[in-house]
This record gives structure tokens, C-alpha cells and sequence, in this order.
């Protein structure tokens, strides 16, 4: 997963090209399958070769390059670009999916309809955990929280899922500790 | 499994001996388990809570449903051909600076 240069600083340009993909799926889950998301992609990979050098090696490539996608992201939020439009969300504009039946689409249609509505911080650190296997401690790294935070994230969004899937809070039982701002969008370093 | 020193010792006093076993597991502590983030001895520990606790084994379910039905909705995104403007930027163009 990571690549150095032969003179062992930054990282090159086939390290990064092997990330697109993850980098392209990161940024489909962040946006909620914007039809532009790839523009976020190409905004990163543009960064990121553009700052190779800064990449310590033997450091996680993927992770870093998440962290620049991910801080374009929130920029883009700030200057109100609508690539960001999660509240229209397409009945069923990502690709490669073949659900086996009606009522299994449907149920995927809804979770996405449910993650498109998370605090975005929140379905950040969802996606980071859940969708890219990336640790707590890396999720806390990349946004550039603490590690706890991650944690209390994790947990109200998962929360919130489970009780928006079942249509009864009351039968989602344990709940998992409430408030903490969820206004905090951190810039990761 | 149980780490080896308490294998074939699945009571309720064992687990009392164990200061952190006999504390039901937080949701903190299920996500954990969900994504791999526990060490192995506390694994283990809410293993054997859920074995004991159909609640808690729902919630555990229903948060790996969750995590495989992400997958299903953004895994797409991992095999689909490259836009032109991305294919273009990364066709040998080794240094950008």
C-alpha cells in the first residue's frame, strides 16, 4: 500500500494511481454517490503529486491521501459547491450493484437515503471505519480529531442507522451517549 | 475462544473474577468488537457476553448487516472504468511540480 520513491522520500506516482480506487469509493461514500465525485478524486490526485514530497514514507499512503481528499471535501462544502447535494439523493445512481431482489434494493435505497442524512462528520468516520477498514486510530489522524471522538461518532451514527432501518427507537435499545458537538467539522493537518 | 487460562470456565463466577467480563459490554465496546478494534482478551470477553445475551448479539448483527450493506451501496465504485479527465491526469505524468 505504500510507495516511496527510489531515493526513499515522498511517494510516486504508481503508489498513487494503485490508491484510485479506494480514493474513487472514499469519495462516491463522502458525497453519497454525487454523480461528481471524481472531481474530488481528481482534485486529490492533482494535490497529492503536486505535495508528493511531503509524504513521510513508511507512513500509510492511503491514509494520506484520504486526508486531502477529505479536506477538499470540506472545502468544497464551505464554498457551497453542489457536488454536495445529499439531500436529493438518486434513487440508485451508484453502479455495480445488483441486488438480488426488490425488497433487498429497497432496503439499500433507504440506508442510503439514511446516510445521506448523518452529520457529515458523522458519515465520515462511518465510512472511514466501516467502508475503507481503516483503524480508529487512523479515522482520528485523517479528520484530525481524537480518537474518543471517533468513537462517540461511530456510535451515534450507527445508532441513528439502526433506529431510522427498524422505524422504532424502542426496540434499538442501549442507547450510546448523547450531545457532543456535532457542528466541529475538523481540518486534518 | 477463550484465552487458554479460563477455557472450560464459562461461569458466571469466573467472569465475576474478571473485574471487566461481568460488566456488560457497552455500545462502545460492541462497535469495537464489530470493527476489530479489541485486543484479544477483551474480544474474547464479549464473546462470551454475547453468547450470553440474545440483545446483544442483535445489535452486533445489525451492525455487521450495516457495514455489509455499505459495502453493497459504494463497492461499485471500486471496478468501474476510469473517468477520461482522471485516465488523462495519470497517464505518464510522473512529475507535476
Amino acid at each position: 500500500m505504500v510507495g516511496t520513491t527510489t531515493d526513499g522520500t515522498g511517494c510516486d506516482h504508481a503508489a498513487i494511481v494503485r490508491e484510485l480506487p479506494y480514493l474513487r469509493r472514499f469519495a462516491r461514500a463522502l458525497t453519497n454517490g454525487a454523480s461528481n465525485a471524481d472531481d474530488l478524486v481528481h482534485e486529490c490526485v492533482v494535490n497529492a503529486l503536486r505535495n508528493s514530497s511531503k509524504f513521510e514514507p513508511g507512513t500509510n499512503l492511503r491514509a494520506w491521501l484520504f486526508t486531502i481528499l477529505r479536506n477538499s471535501f470540506i472545502s468544497d462544502i464551505r464554498r457551497n459547491r453542489h457536488r454536495l447535494d445529499t439531500t436529493n439523493v438518486p434513487q440508485w445512481a451508484c453502479g455495480g450493484v445488483s441486488p438480488a431482489n426488490q425488497e433487498d434494493a429497497m432496503m439499500l435505497g433507504h440506508l442510503r437515503t439514511e446516510l445521506a442524512r448523518l452529520p457529515k462528520e458523522q458519515n465520515a468516520v462511518l465510512m472511514l471505519v466501516a467502508l475503507e477498514g481503516m483503524s480508529y486510530e487512523q479515522t482520528a489522524e485523517i479528520l484530525g480529531v481524537p480518537v474518543g471522538t471517533v468513537r462517540s461518532r461511530l456510535s451515534r451514527a450507527r445508532h441513528a442507522l439502526r433506529i431510522a432501518m427498524e422505524g422504532d427507537p424502542r426496540i434499538a435499545g442501549n442507547n450510546p451517549p448523547r450531545g457532543g458537538t456535532f457542528a466541529t467539522v475538523a481540518h486534518a493537518a | 475462544m477463550l484465552p487458554g487460562l479460563r477455557s472450560g470456565s464459562m461461569g458466571a463466577e469466573m467472569a465475576k473474577k474478571n473485574g471487566r467480563s461481568s460488566r456488560r459490554p457497552s455500545d462502545l465496546d460492541l462497535q469495537a468488537y464489530v470493527d476489530g478494534e479489541l485486543d484479544a482478551e477483551r474480544r474474547a470477553e464479549i464473546k462470551l457476553a454475547l453468547r450470553r445475551d440474545p440483545a446483544l448479539r442483535d445489535i452486533v448483527h445489525r451492525y455487521e448487516v450495516q457495514k455489509r450493506a455499505i459495502h453493497r451501496i459504494f463497492d461499485g465504485a471500486l471496478d468501474e472504468p476510469l473517468p477520461e479527465r482522471l485516465a488523462k491526469l495519470i497517464k505518464g505524468k510522473p512529475r507535476l511540480n
